[in-house]
């Protein structure tokens, strides 16, 4: 195993034989020096970015400072007025990427700097669509291709995609740069880093759905070289499992399509509810394949089993990526579709009760039901493992459900459903940032100690204060603490699942429990990991490990935490910014959104008392276990979803075609002629039998 | 085949045997017969000689340098024939058209175009027959 | 541009340079290599010409010798026969000008003029066949394609070619008896041998001998099926396709089999008519074979291990949806079919070139020495991968697109259940070919370190290869380029 950064030797043979154990030494090679000034641009332009868009909006104290930068702003309109930004921001990353292998050869420094620029230069040209997506969006086309063009439009739920994916992977670049030191193939896994990010880009930009399958495709095949990437045999099982169900999944949007396409002569993402419902039983059908398709790549269950298997195996940066972000697109899909097939256009429908809500209504069902199990087994799974590559990745579809819960709330209340979408596009934004930050943390401690089973770590805050720091903000993060971003979304979340019991039926007050149990759980395997991992005592091996070498990752982390607290301490900033402007974009009523949505008091006492319980409960359970040693039970073997399922699925097929081969093929072409003569007279009497 | 009597007889017989068949093939626009009968007669009457003669004696008749550029040109002869209809503007083929003479019934030279497409026809059928007859015998020993 | 006599300098140019090639084979590999290059260039531009003729100015006929069509043979230059005629010629020309260096390692030197010969009368005999219209003629012209696609085969003189190549003949022979029988029994009703003349003189008789005309057509279909191996009557291609010589096998199974088709096409609905055929049922019993080839063909190939073999497999479930087009019986079904034609023949080429380049290096074979090989061969691992993802369905590359318009033909003939059966064997296809590709990139080799390299393979190897799969590319973001010309040529099937 490569040693992790390969640039501590260089620098140890320095000039003249001085002793180079500073770290000032260290860092002033020009990759970090690159990367520390781009972070310091980044933050300045975020915060640049928050004040023009306060001060867009708002007139009053944060009027003059946001008026002055606004006049900033307005001098860069050349660029923010450029109209084939979208386009931009899709081929940079395509292009980086080949161009980056290319560099790789040569030189490893540059080809870093590349990919962090590369990034840095995507993030910009995301900023700078910020004015014409406010104003109604940007549309691009390419036409020709396929027959029907290819079609860029980014409205506010895009653009909200959009920044988050720029932010993420410009913080997963400047941490992959000391990670991969410990893998080789590099240049492959920037090569296909950088398409995957093009791909990303283009999914969600996309307005119309074959644009989207061809760039969700090209996102599925680039991912597959990210998890396959250590080419042991772990990676190369768990990336089979990746691409079958990737390329099944995709299989079933193409299906999805192809009936939408014929059924409606629509390809493009508009409102659709009124041709579909006179389609009968096919809408079912078409909204099923979409589930179904989108669903392999958001983790639903029981359509889940490659998430648990691809994130142990992949490198972290490609973890966080595929947690961060990548599952979230297949949310995406499933929010796209059910704000504009399932909805219906504003100007046709007479309120709440209108019958064209009933497809969405009927699919809300489903999908609730769905995400709320999908909540509780992923949870549910995480508190039994000891992996914490794996733990994290039963988070991730717990997470999803949670995800997917709020798309089906929104769905299922059809016209006042603003809050579920809401609470599903906030969620994703907050487990992105979340997510990222705690597989970079696995990430640190995995390049430090190579050990990522939590029961053999301990008291690790020592070594490694500024990890521990950012791993327990993500914590907080992650299990709703006031104060950080999941507090804001998680509690929307909850005010949308008692809406949907409120207004619609009463059964869902399960799905509640169930919804307060699974956030319990989570608090719990946090409390555990951070306690196994970080505290306690610290284990002989682990005395003296390196403190050096991390800067960068360092940095990262320390960026992604610094966006959880910002959105934790201003969460009306994005709800009003971004969210409330995507949602009005869609059928909801703007009554609703009015009274409950805008300059929505996130700190009141409901929400604030609401926590307490969960925190109590997880707490609870976390004594519980440690106890009563329950965390080392593991589920029966009948019970796992892929072994009643999948499994015999496989071995059936296999076994079926290599049977059947066997028995009629090779029989037949070793014998003689006699036989064809059989099976032509065979042929010949079928015809005869038309003449009657 | 070793026989005295069988080689005697070839001998006396396969001249009047290729007559036979170079009339078959130039009276090929007045009688029945035509290239493809006349062909097969002609390479009988060559395997007929290999057969009495054995292998050898029968390639020295007939080498296959000779056969193979009896049957491309033979074709090529075909084709350029084909093409006299092209190049005086009408189709490929053409007879009449193209400033072949007609003939009159009966006399042996006056067919024109045909007597022309039935040697190429005849010759690439015997060479034919003979390079594959020799082919087969050489693959056997 | 506008000469008419084109097609019969097409057919010239590849007829006369099959008979020159015994008569220079004394000369160097070199020179023959370079004549035989030039032929070929040139009888690629001649059909491309005759294409753009005919695109702007209509179609036209043929006649040989200026015979009336009753009684001479008549060629129809259409948008049809001239579209395919383009797709044989620059396609062999591609895969001929990558044998000459491949055929050096597989054959004897002494039959590699042969072989050449036997390639040019077999383009002269596919091009002969999709362009003529008279039913004895195409008989004549399959007997010849027959004859020297065997002999492609067995031109390696090994006893699997030997035995494929018999079982192939016998198969072919078989096949071209009935087929034989069938026009007969169709010249019994209308005496005329003409297809256009035939139409007219069909419809009348129909009648009045029903059951003359089925049994024709029960024979037509069969022989049709025995050759362009529709799904039972298919047993020759596994063998024929993997023992043969490369170049051969892209050739076969790219052109040769369609070729059959084209004649299945032509007779179905230019003799016959849609009429009858409708009436009769055959486009329902044609859709049965069909969705059973797509299928097993897969689930045959998945049990494989010679990497020609399952290439050879797939060939038969590809050729099941190309026949599930014509079954459709629409002018979208067709226009589908002709559609996978060019991009099968494109994406089959691509795959059985880059298999045989592996090949030509490495000398392996079976599928599981393959581990590692796209770092010792990446350019040419990228075309069979742009091949393979094709074949899956994979948009941005031309197979996507060809069942995109499958789909649709399927819905609009209104039997949705087929699309069921395309995404099965999607799905199918991606079972066996996804491996490969994993092994090829992604496991290590036993004897060497996975560190990029270039090709060995010379380049009059790669570049054939490269044009291809940029031509599947191209053609997978751009099908309207052939998609226009295909839907004019479907019209010339239904407008008689």
């Amino acid at each position: 195993m490569v040693p992790s950064g390969s640039k501590e030797d260089r620098n140890k043979t320095g000039k003249q034989g001085k002793p180079l154990n500073k770290w000032y030494y260290r860092v002033l090679n020009y990759f970090c020096i690159s990367c520390i000034i781009m972070f310091i641009i980044t933050l300045l332009l975020v915060g640049a970015f928050v004040a023009v868009v306060i001060g867009r909006t708002s007139d009053g104290a944060n009027g003059n400072i946001g008026g002055s930068l606004t006049v900033l702003y307005n001098l860069l309109d050349p660029l923010t007025n450029y109209a084939y930004l979208p386009l931009l921001a899709v081929f940079v990353p395509l292009i980086g990427g080949p161009l980056e292998a290319f560099i790789g050869k040569r030189n490893e420094g540059l080809r870093d700097f590349t990919v962090v620029f590369s990034t840095f230069g995507t993030f910009i040209i995301i900023l700078a669509m910020f004015p014409q997506v406010a104003d109604g969006g940007i549309t691009n086309s390419i036409p020709g291709v396929f027959g029907y063009g290819l079609h860029f439009k980014v409205d506010m739920l895009s653009y909200i995609m959009v920044s988050t994916a720029g932010v993420l992977w410009l913080m997963v670049s400047i941490y992959a740069h000391e990670y991969m030191g410990m893998e080789h193939h590099r240049d492959r896994f920037y090569l296909f880093m950088s398409i995957t990010f093009g791909g990303v880009l283009g999914t969600v930009m996309a307005s119309d759905i074959l644009t989207m399958f061809l760039f969700f495709e090209l996102m599925t095949f680039s991912s597959y070289l990210l998890v396959a990437h250590n080419q042991s045999p772990d990676s190369i099982l768990a990336g089979n499992n990746y691409i079958y169900m990737g390329v099944g999944g995709g299989l079933a949007v193409l299906v999805g399509m192809i009936l939408l396409l014929f059924n409606t002569n629509h390809l493009d993402f508009v409102f659709l509810a009124t041709e579909l419902s006179e389609l009968g039983w096919m809408q079912y059908l078409i909204s099923g394949l979409f589930i179904i398709g989108f669903g392999i790549k958001a983790g639903m269950l029981p359509l889940h089993i490659w998430l648990p298997k691809a994130h142990p195996v992949a490198p972290t940066p490609a973890s966080a990526l595929l947690s961060g972000l990548l599952i979230k697109i297949g949310a995406y899909g499933l929010l796209r579709v059910t704000t504009s097939f399932y909805m219906p256009s504003a100007d046709l429908i007479s309120g709440k009760t209108d019958p064209l809500w009933a497809l969405s209504k009927n699919m809300g069902i489903v999908v609730i039901w769905i995400g709320v199990i999908t909540m509780a087994v992923g949870v549910f799974m995480a508190l039994q493992q000891s992996n914490m590559k794996k733990m994290l990745a039963y988070h991730s579809i717990s997470q999803m459900g949670y995800i997917v819960m709020g798309i089906g709330a929104a769905s299922y209340l059809g016209y006042i459903g603003a809050m579920g979408f809401a609470g599903a596009i906030y969620h994703t934004i907050n487990h992105a940032f979340f997510k990222a930050l705690l597989f970079m943390v696995v990430g640190v401690i995995y390049v430090k100690t190579h050990e990522i089973d939590m029961y053999k770590l301990g008291g690790l805050w020592r070594q490694m204060p500024f990890t521990a720091f950012v791993c327990l903000i993500a914590a907080l993060g992650i299990t709703g603490m006031p104060g950080f971003n999941g507090f804001a979304s998680k509690s929307i979340l909850h005010h949308a699942i008692v809406e949907s019991y409120e207004y619609g039926h009463p059964s869902f007050r399960y799905a509640e429990i169930i919804f307060t149990i699974v956030s319990g759980g989570t608090v719990c395997s946090f409390i555990k990991l951070f306690s196994y991992a970080f505290l306690g005592k610290c284990p002989e091996k682990f005395q003296n490990i390196s403190k050096d070498g991390n800067g960068m990752m360092q940095m990262a982390m320390g960026g992604l935490a610094l966006l959880i607290i910002g959105i934790g301490l201003a969460p009306g900033f994005i709800m009003d910014q971004f969210i409330i402007p995507a949602a009005s974009n869609f059928t909801y009523d703007p009554y609703f959104i009015k009274k409950y949505l805008v300059d929505m008091n996130f700190f009141n006492q409901k929400d604030l008392l609401a926590m307490v319980p969960v925190y109590i409960l997880g707490i609870g359970i976390f004594l519980t276990g440690k106890k009563f040693d329950l965390f080392h039970l593991h589920m029966p073997r009948w019970m796992d979803f892929e072994f009643i399922l999948y499994k015999p699925i496989y071995k059936n097929v296999m076994r079926i075609s290599q049977g059947v081969t066997e028995r009629y093929e090779t029989r037949t072409n070793n014998a003689d002629v006699y036989i064809y003569a059989m099976i032509l007279v065979a042929s010949l009497f079928f015809l005869a039998a038309y003449l009657r | 085949m070793d026989d005295l009597i069988v080689k005697y007889i070839s001998r006396l017989i396969i001249p009047f045997i290729q007559l036979y068949g170079i009339f078959v093939i130039f009276h090929g626009h007045l009688s029945p017969g035509g290239g493809f009968p006349g062909g097969a007669i002609l390479g009988a009457s060559i395997i007929l000689y290999t057969l009495a003669f054995g292998a050898e004696r029968g390639h020295e008749k007939m080498p296959h340098r000779v056969s193979e550029k009896l049957e491309s040109g033979a074709i090529i002869w075909y084709i350029l024939l084909g093409m006299v209809g092209i190049w005086t503007g009408n189709q490929f083929l053409t007879n009449q058209a193209a400033g072949f003479p007609m003939g009159e019934i009966g006399a042996i030279l006056s067919g024109g175009f045909i007597p022309l497409i039935t040697l190429a026809i005849g010759l690439k059928v015997g060479s034919t027959m003979i390079t594959l007859f020799h082919t087969m015998i050489k693959e056997e020993q | 541009m506008s000469n008419i006599h084109m097609p019969v300098y097409l057919l010239v140019v590849l007829l006369g340079t099959a008979l020159v090639i015994p008569l220079m084979a004394k000369m160097t590999n070199r020179i023959v290599n370079i004549f035989l290059t030039y032929a070929i260039m040139i009888a690629a531009i001649l059909s491309v010409f005759t294409l753009v003729n005919v695109l702007l100015n209509g179609a036209f006929t043929y006649h040989f010798g200026l015979w009336h069509p009753s009684y001479g043979i008549e060629f129809v230059v259409d948008e049809f026969s001239a579209a395919m005629t383009v797709l044989v010629t620059v396609m062999s020309a591609l895969v001929i000008i990558y044998s000459f260096k491949d055929v050096e390692h597989e054959l004897e030197g002494h039959v590699i003029p042969g072989y050449y010969t036997l390639i040019f009368l077999m383009l002269f005999s596919m091009v002969g066949m999709t362009l003529t219209n008279d039913l004895f003629n195409m008989y004549v012209f399959m007997e010849i394609l027959s004859l020297t696609s065997c002999g492609i085969v067995s031109i390696k003189r090994k006893r699997e070619n030997l035995m494929a190549s018999l079982k192939y003949l016998m198969l072919g022979a078989i096949g071209s008896i009935s087929i034989l029988l069938g026009i007969a029994f169709l010249y019994m009703v209308t005496g005329s041998l003409n297809m256009t003349i035939s139409y007219d003189l069909i419809q009348n008789a129909w009648s009045i001998y029903p059951r003359n005309i089925l049994v024709a057509l029960g024979f037509i279909l069969t022989g049709f099926g025995i050759k362009a191996a529709v799904f039972p009557l298919h047993t020759w291609l596994p063998d024929a396709h993997s023992t043969a010589p490369t170049p051969s096998s892209a050739l076969l199974s790219g052109l040769v089999v369609k070729i059959y088709i084209f004649g299945a096409i032509k007779i179905l609905f230019r003799v016959i008519g849609i009429n009858i055929i409708s009436e009769v049922g055959i486009p329902l019993f044609i859709t049965y074979f069909a969705i059973i080839g797509m299928i097993m063909g897969s689930v045959f190939a998945i049990g494989q291990k010679d990497i020609k073999r399952i290439l050879a497999y797939s060939s038969v479930a590809q050729i099941g949806y190309i026949i599930l087009g014509i079954g459709l019986a629409t002018e979208s079904g067709l226009s589908v079919s002709l559609f996978h034609v060019v991009t099968h023949a494109l994406m089959k080429s691509a795959l059985f070139l880059s298999a045989g380049a592996v090949i030509y290096q490495t000398g392996k074979r079976n599928v599981n020495e393959l581990n590692g090989i796209g770092y010792q061969m990446p350019v040419t691992m990228t075309v069979f991968s742009v091949g393979a993802l094709g074949m899956i369905g994979i948009p941005g590359i031309n197979g996507f697109m060809s069942k995109w318009y499958l789909s649709f033909a399927v819905l609009e003939a209104g039997r949705p259940l087929i699309l069921l059966v395309i995404l099965l064997s999607s799905f199918l296809n991606a079972i066996y070919y996804l491996p490969i590709i994993i092994n090829a990139f992604l496991r290590e080799s036993k004897d060497r370190e996975n560190i990029l390299e270039r090709d060995q393979v010379p380049k009059s190897m790669l570049i054939p290869m490269g044009i291809i799969a940029g031509l599947c590319i191209l053609f997978g973001f751009f099908p309207q380029l052939i998609m226009g010309v295909i839907e004019r040529a479907v019209l010339t099937f239904f407008n008689i």
